[in-house]
Order: structure tokens, then sequence, then C-alpha cells
């Protein structure tokens, strides 16, 4: 017989966005849901707002190979990519670079749907941590940061 | 011309006579006397013969004191012709010569006439209306031949007069369009008591309807015209008067002193096509304002009848699609199916005056309806600015465009047409082919074409591109990158989509460009070897939508 555990998870979500000084963007990582079930999609609403009081500039290409993703199980442990996942990472090719202008108080936000990209396909807490390399300067591409959201959680669940 | 009426105040058998008509040739006629008593004296089956000089005469008279009525028909082998309802006012006598008949092609409703080969015959009558109860009518037949010097006199009655029933004829059609006409006549037929069936008669019918779908005219008449007014079900009943009932006892025929109604009746319904829109809306003859990628939902409604449409065929002009389904991984065209009962389609390209016609058969009937259209467009132009393919050293870079300014800057203008309002985006495909040498010497190639990345590439007024290669993918870590070339050719399209639920994108515009370049990277420095690109292409109209079956970012980097 089948047996289906369904377990009660508290939602545990801490609304993720952090400042970095010097360059005027704030990055922020946000799960749609905060509990899924696994096989669900996962997605994560990642933002980049210009908190300074000039226009800036972010280039947008794909929002998979753009940010960099550190998932970790309750243990710490870094979550796997997926075959997909790191066959985006070895392949994508910058076909699409928009330049996109922020100007002060405006943000671009894009989705990711996480569980396409790395292996959570097992029922657990998981720390994510979205980070995005823009321009210092933003005089041109020569000089750049990395810029971090604050850590978020999701929780997933059996079916 | 003249009858003789014979009165005898006397008792039965205690008077004797006889009457001769003398011509003026030198032939003498045998005109025998009848007895006007019989009920069946009202009928007459005469022979008749027209050959060499033969003639034949026949004489129905009305020996009555009010308005009589028969009907008769003249027999030949191979067929007959109808002799309709006529009328005779107190004594006066009905004569049809038999050769005159023929030869100068009297015609029947039917349109039946004597052929002029038929010397030989029957000629048939009866008796036919109210009668009262009184005896009206007499006949007899006389032929004679003055070369044979023959002359004969018939009176041969049959049994009885025959019972009078009605007909519709052709039947009323199953289906009657509305504010169409079809056309039937009213017809009556004797049937003796011997099987034999003559007719039909051309018959005045007072025309009535139940209910009032149809209208009927003129009435009453023998032909009337039936036109469609509502759609339903509707009865159509021809009156046909009244007829004297009789008996026959199986010796002699008895009036029975009543009457019985003579009338027929069809039934048909009143049909309807109309072109609805959503469902529900009545769009047939009508003109409405529509704009590109608007859903346009028609179906075929059927009013008045069960019946279904069938043969259906929709003629729908200009640029349409079945639908735009768009995806990263692929954006298809839906097509049209003209033999669908429903279409759903989305015009691409603009129009006035656009007449979607749709032709069905409902039973027998075809249909021809259609509906009109003012296919609005937004007008648009996509201007674009380029830059310049530069090597960075520092990004171990070829990028078109120094970033800023991007490599190709898209502008759009759109004026979206009065009382409409949309959204545009943007969509670009990619036909690209990127080479790599590693420090190895081997070649790897990632080429492929489809979306460029994702859907949609851009969700606003303007975008740009700025497309590139990298020395140092930072996935690949460790793998060194000393050589590369790149040759892209992209299309641009602007998409538009109007307000509204079920609305789809459609293109308003179309922009080609490309970039290509080679280069060298040492670890420190990039060489910008040969390089090209579009030059401030201009944006061209277009009404074919962006297609692709994959994401060009599914290429893979692959040893040649």
């Amino acid at each position: 017989m089948l047996k289906t555990i369904i377990l009660s998870v508290a939602a545990v979500m801490a609304f993720s966005q952090a400042v970095n000084p010097g360059v005027g963007l704030r990055l922020s990582a946000t799960p749609k849901r905060a509990s899924v079930a696994v096989g669900e999609p996962l997605m994560l609403k990642v933002t980049t707002r210009n908190v300074s009081r000039r226009s800036l500039f972010i280039t947008v290409t794909l929002a998979e190979v753009d940010h960099k993703f550190e998932v970790r199980d309750a243990t710490g442990a870094a979550v796997p990519m997926t075959d997909y996942g790191r066959n985006l990472l070895r392949n994508a090719q910058e076909t699409r670079s928009v330049m996109v202008k922020l100007r002060p108080g405006e943000e671009h936000e894009e989705t990711i749907q996480l569980e396409k990209l790395f292996q959570l396909n097992k029922p657990g807490t998981y720390q994510i941590t979205v980070k995005r390399i823009v321009p210092r300067t933003q005089k041109g591409p020569s000089s750049n940061v990395e810029i971090s959201a604050d850590t978020c959680t999701v929780v997933i669940t059996e079916i | 011309m003249v009858s003789v009426e014979v009165s005898s105040s006397g008792d039965s058998g205690s008077l004797i006579g006889s009457l001769y008509g003398v011509a003026s040739g030198g032939l003498d006629y045998d005109t025998p006397l009848r007895d006007s008593g019989l009920v069946r004296t009202m009928t007459g089956s005469y022979p008749w013969k027209v050959t060499n000089d033969f003639t034949t005469i026949v004489y129905i008279t009305n020996i009555s004191d009010q308005q009589a009525e028969f009907i008769g028909e003249v027999n030949y082998h191979g067929g007959h012709v109808a002799i309709d309802p006529r009328k005779l006012e107190p004594g006066e006598t009905a004569v049809f010569d038999i050769d005159k008949f023929r030869n100068e092609k009297s015609t029947d409703a039917a349109g039946n006439q004597i052929p002029l080969s038929a010397g030989l015959g029957q000629f048939k009558w009866t008796v036919k209306g109210i009668t009262n109860g009184k005896l009206l009518l007499m006949g007899r037949a006389e032929m004679a031949s003055n070369r044979e010097k023959i002359s004969t006199s018939y009176s041969c009655n049959d049994p009885c007069p025959p019972v009078i029933g009605g007909s519709i004829d052709p039947f009323i059609p199953p289906i009657i369009i509305v504010n169409n006409s079809k056309i039937t006549s009213s017809w009556t037929y004797a049937y003796y008591g011997n099987g034999f069936v003559s007719g039909p008669f051309s018959a005045q019918a007072d025309w009535s309807t139940d209910p009032t779908y149809m209208g009927l005219n003129p009435t009453p008449t023998h032909t009337t015209t039936m036109t469609g007014t509502l759609p339903g079900g509707v009865c159509v009943s021809a009156y046909m008067g009244q007829e004297e009932s009789y008996g026959w006892d199986g010796l002699n025929c008895y009036d029975n002193n009543n009457a019985y109604p003579v009338s027929d009746s069809g039934c048909s319904e009143v049909t309807d096509v109309k072109i609805v829109q959503n469902g529900s809306t009545d769009v047939t003859d009508e003109t409405q304002n529509a704009i590109v990628g608007q859903q346009i939902a028609l179906s075929v409604q059927v009013e008045g009848t069960q019946e279904q449409a069938s043969s259906i065929e929709w003629s729908i002009p200009g640029t349409r699609v079945g639908g735009f389904t768009a995806s990263s991984s692929s954006g298809t065209v839906g097509q049209l199916n003209l033999q669908n009962i429903s279409q759903t389609f989305y015009w691409v390209d603009g129009g006035d005056n656009r007449q979607v016609g749709l032709t069905c058969r409902v039973g027998t009937e075809q249909f021809s309806k259609h509906t009109t259209f003012n296919v609005k467009r937004p007008t648009a132009t996509v201007t674009t600015v380029t830059d310049q393919v530069v090597a960075n050293s520092l990004a171990a870079t070829i990028r078109f465009g120094r970033q800023p300014p991007s490599g190709i800057e898209f502008t759009a203008r759109v004026t979206v047409p009065q009382g409409f309002s949309g959204d545009t985006q943007w969509i670009q495909l990619v036909d690209s082919t990127r080479r790599r040498r590693k420090s190895d010497g081997v070649w790897q190639r990632w080429a492929g074409a489809g979306l460029d990345s994702v859907y949609p590439y851009w969700a606003s007024g303007s975008t740009n591109d700025s497309p590139a290669i990298s020395f140092s993918p930072s996935s690949n870590s460790g793998l060194t990158i000393i050589e590369m070339t790149v040759a892209d050719s992209f299309e641009m399209y602007l998409m538009f989509k109007p307000s509204g639920t079920n609305s789809i994108w459609v293109p308003l515009r179309k922009v080609s460009w490309s970039w290509s370049a080679a280069g060298t990277y040492d670890g420190n420095t990039v060489t910008l070897g040969s390089s090209n690109h579009s030059t401030n292409p201009s944006g061209v109209d277009t009404t074919d939508h962006p297609a692709w079956t994959r994401n060009a970012q599914s290429n893979q980097w692959v040893n040649e």
C-alpha cells in the first residue's frame, strides 16, 4: 500500500534583501510560496532595485545565468545542480544581452524556477542565497562587483 | 343546340316517345330520352372516336334550377387530360368536340394533351359540389360518321359519383427559409367505387397557416406562395370546399343528403441560419469594428428546426490565424478549419469592409450568410541605432556594443486606433553559429536556431541587445579558449496584443539584423580580428508570426 506521508511543516520564509554599499543596487530574493511539495515548481522571485539617487544600468541575459545561487539543505550541505542546470551554465551564450536602465527607486524583477536548476527532490528546509554581478562604477563592465541578497528559506514537503 | 326536357304527369309507362335530330347533310340522329330520376345520371363514361371522319361530341347539361359543377377527363391509350371543375348555370350545356379538343391541343393544369395520334378513348365526367339532394346534370356523347352513315349516342353512367379528395402538390417542403418563398397548389382527385382514380383537377383553396410563421399570398387561389416570416414549425392547410356525399347499396346510388369537407395540409419548418458571435450575439448582416489580435468567435446557429447545419464552409478574408501559443521552448500559430461549425480566429492584418461569409445546408436548403468587420491595426515604426563591435580584454569578451551604448537599440512607436488599447512586447529569434578553439587546438561549435533565450524577449516599448562571446566562461573553470568566431542572425519582432480577454499577440514590425566577429585571446588581451554588423537596420511591416520549436540556448558546445 502506498503510504503517503504528509509533513506538516510550518512555513518558514525569511524575506531576503541586502544593500550593497557603493553599488546602489539592492538584491532581494523571495520564494513565491514558502512551502512547496516535492515536484512542485519552486518559483523564486529575484528583484534588483536601484536604491541610489541616480540612474543605474544592469545587464539582463538569462536570469539563471545572471545570478549565482547557493542552495543548502538543513545540514548546511550544498545541494547539487541538476543536469539541466549544469548544461545551462556550461553552454549558455550571450545572444541576448539587454541593458536595463533603473531610475532611482525602480527595480527589475525576474523569476527563476529553482527546482529545474537544483536537485530539490527531497523534503526538507533549504537555505537559498542569490548573488549577482553588477558594474561597480556604472561606466562599463570593466569593474564588476558581486552583490548578494539575504538568505531566504523554503520548505519542501512530501506530496 | 338545344336541350329538350319532356315532363309527364301520367303514371309510369303511360307515355312513350322518341327524339330524332335531322342534320342538313341528311344524317339523322337518334337522341334517346333518359330518365333524370337517378343519381348515377350525374356521371358519364362514354367512348370517343375521331379517326377517319368520325366525330364525337359530348354534352353535359344542367337540368336543374341551380348552378351545377362537374369535373371530367378525356382518357386515351397511355394517358389522360383532366377537365377542371366547370360550373354550369341552370339550363346551360357544356359541349366537348373531342376532335377539336385534340387538334387544338387543349391542355390541363398538369400540362397533359391528347396526342394527335390518339383516335380512340373514353370521356368520363361526374357531378361535383353540393347538390342539395337534387339531380343537377345529365350528359351524353354523340359519335357520328357521315361517310359511313353511322350515328350513335352514348349515355353510359358510372354506378355512383366518386368521392372527392384534396391534395397539396408539390408537398410542403420540410424547410422553408425565412424571407424566402415556395409555391404549392391545391388539387382534387376523384376516387370511384371501382378503384379508378381520376385527376388531378385544379382546385381553388382557402389557404391558412398555424402558427402564422409563414405568409400566404394570395388567398384563396389554386397556387399559393408561402413565404417564411419567423423561424419555427408551421402547418399549411388548403380548404377546397365541400362535396355531396353519396352511398351505394350494391344496386343503386343514393344521395346521403350530407356533405364532407375536402382539404389537405402539410407541415414545414421555417428556418433561418444566423452567424452568432461569442455564442449569443447575432451579427448576421451586421458591421462591427475589431482590432488585430482580438478574438473573433463565430458560430452557426440554426433556428426553427432541429436539423443541424451541414456542408459548412466559412470564408474569412485577410490574414488570420487560429491562435498563437508561445513559451520559451515553442511558438506556434494555430490553423483554421473552415469547415467547422465554429470559428475562433484572430486577424493579423487590418482592413475595412471584410465580409465573413458562411454557406451551409440545412436539410435540403442552402443558406448563405455574412457579417462584416472593419479590422483596425495599430500603426507602428521601429527604428534602430547600432554601435560597433569591441574587444574587452578585462572582461575577456568580444561584444557588439560598447555597453553603453548597446549593440543595437530598438525604439518602437505605436499608435493604437481610436477606441482600442493594448500592449506591446518583443520576441527575438536567433540563428547562431559560434566556434571556439581551445588551447589544445580542438575547435568546438555551438550552433542552431530558435528563440533567443526567453519569451518574451522584452515586455516594454523599447529594448536593445548587445550579444557577446566570452573567452572565459565562468562555468568552465580551467577551460582555456584561445580563439573564437561568431555569426549571429536575428529577427526581432514587435508584437501587439489588444486589451480584452482571449486576445493574442500579433506581429506589427520585424527587424532583421546580424553581427559577426572573430578574435583571439592570449590570457591577457583579446584581439579583435574581422567583424561585421548591421547598421541601423529598418523595421518592416510583417503579418507573419515568429515561430520556433526550440530555444537557441539549448545549443551545446560540441567538438567539430
